[in-house]
């Protein structure tokens, strides 16, 4: 019964684990450890998640606690395998758009970088300081700061 | 509750575009944590290979050279020094038949919890080796040792004891440490694939 919830929860918030292992990432071998990774952790902390926030807040903050403490203690080590889109070598118009998409986010720090993804899911500032364990105040002056470091990235190139 | 609108530049708007088509690609990803499973196992299994077998080749392919010196400086006795790459030489032997003994299942193909199982198994028993061999590698130095006493020239240069010492500790801690390594990777392994 467990598994089969957790595999609903996995497919459910699939999308959104792979696009912070994707923003956290070089290439699309590191997407797929992270990926093991982020499920594996979750898989360990599903017996003790008593619903206190919503799933997809503890699906948010465990995907990124795991990259930032990955990409903070060591290289990764990468696997073979086939991804069947791959958002690092696509070369279509959308694929473009991503990839421009990624490059942003990507010159921003690890903190910045999750604040801005979660922003862009449209999550409130009390949800994105209750993950990132700062006040809502604090995620509005930081996005502040990170429109514009956006800004000045924009004017540069 | 904040507002979550604030003033939009022109970057935030098109990176939300770009967002919103990430999203619907990702959509359409497949999970393949069957697979990613397995793979992740089979490197953990190259760097226990690594460990337990290349170590003990890289530990003969230093100690071998070093060992004239002893022979020669500290009057190391030849049949000693010939016995220690012996057993270097079995433990190496010994990883090899093991891991031939077991190579189904470390590839992982059939069922997750029987490899656990298997794994398991496997387990249990480099540990007993670990502890049959480091016993007997310990028996093999102290009759190595008693045999080379009458003959130890250190007696004159605390130097010499010192450098004697540290390797002495230097080569336990290392087969300690491995050993210690080796048997952690297959812990995870059995934890992963219990999981």
């Amino acid at each position: 019964m467990e598994e089969k919830e957790f595999a609903q929860i996995v497919k459910e918030h699939k999308r959104q684990i792979y696009t912070v292992c994707y923003m956290f990432s070089k290439d699309a071998d590191e997407v797929a450890d992270l990926f093991q990774e982020i499920l594996i952790n979750m898989w360990k902390g599903f017996p003790s998640f008593r619903g206190e926030s919503s799933v997809s807040t503890w699906v948010w903050r465990i995907s990124l606690n795991t990259c930032i403490n990955t990409r903070k203690r060591r290289k990764l080590e990468t696997i073979p395998l086939n991804v069947n889109i791959n958002p690092y070598e696509d070369v279509d118009e959308e694929g473009l758009q991503v990839r421009q998409l990624y490059e942003r986010i990507n010159k921003l720090g690890l903190i910045d970088r999750s604040i801005i993804l979660m922003w862009l899911e449209n999550l409130s500032y009390e949800e994105i300081g209750a993950i990132l364990g700062i006040s809502a105040k604090n995620v509005s002056v930081k996005l502040v700061r990170i429109r514009e470091k956006l800004k000045q990235m924009s004017n540069r190139n | 509750m904040e507002d979550n609108r604030f003033e939009l530049s022109s970057e935030l708007e098109e990176m939300r575009q770009q967002f919103a088509i990430m999203k619907e690609r990702f959509d359409r990803q497949e999970i393949v944590t069957d697979r990613l499973l397995r793979e992740t196992q089979k490197r953990r299994i190259n760097i226990f290979d690594w460990l337990t077998l290349y170590g003990p080749i890289i530990f003969i392919l230093i100690l071998t050279p070093g060992l004239p010196f002893f022979c020669r400086y500290y009057g190391l006795p030849v049949w000693v020094a010939v016995m220690v790459v012996l057993l270097a030489v079995l433990a190496v032997i010994w990883q090899f038949y093991e891991r031939m003994k077991y190579r189904e299942t470390f590839r992982f193909e059939g069922d997750v919890l029987q490899s656990a199982g298997c794994v398991r198994n496997f387990r249990r028993r480099s540990f007993k080796m670990s502890i049959v061999s480091g016993v007997v590698s310990v028996l093999a130095l102290a009759i190595g040792y008693s045999a080379w006493l009458p003959y130890v020239q250190l007696t004159d240069d605390p130097f010499r004891w010192i450098l004697f010492i540290l390797l002495f500790l230097g080569v336990i801690a290392a087969v300690v440490a491995l050993d210690i390594k080796s048997l952690r990777i297959l812990d995870n392994i059995i934890n992963d694939l219990e999981q």
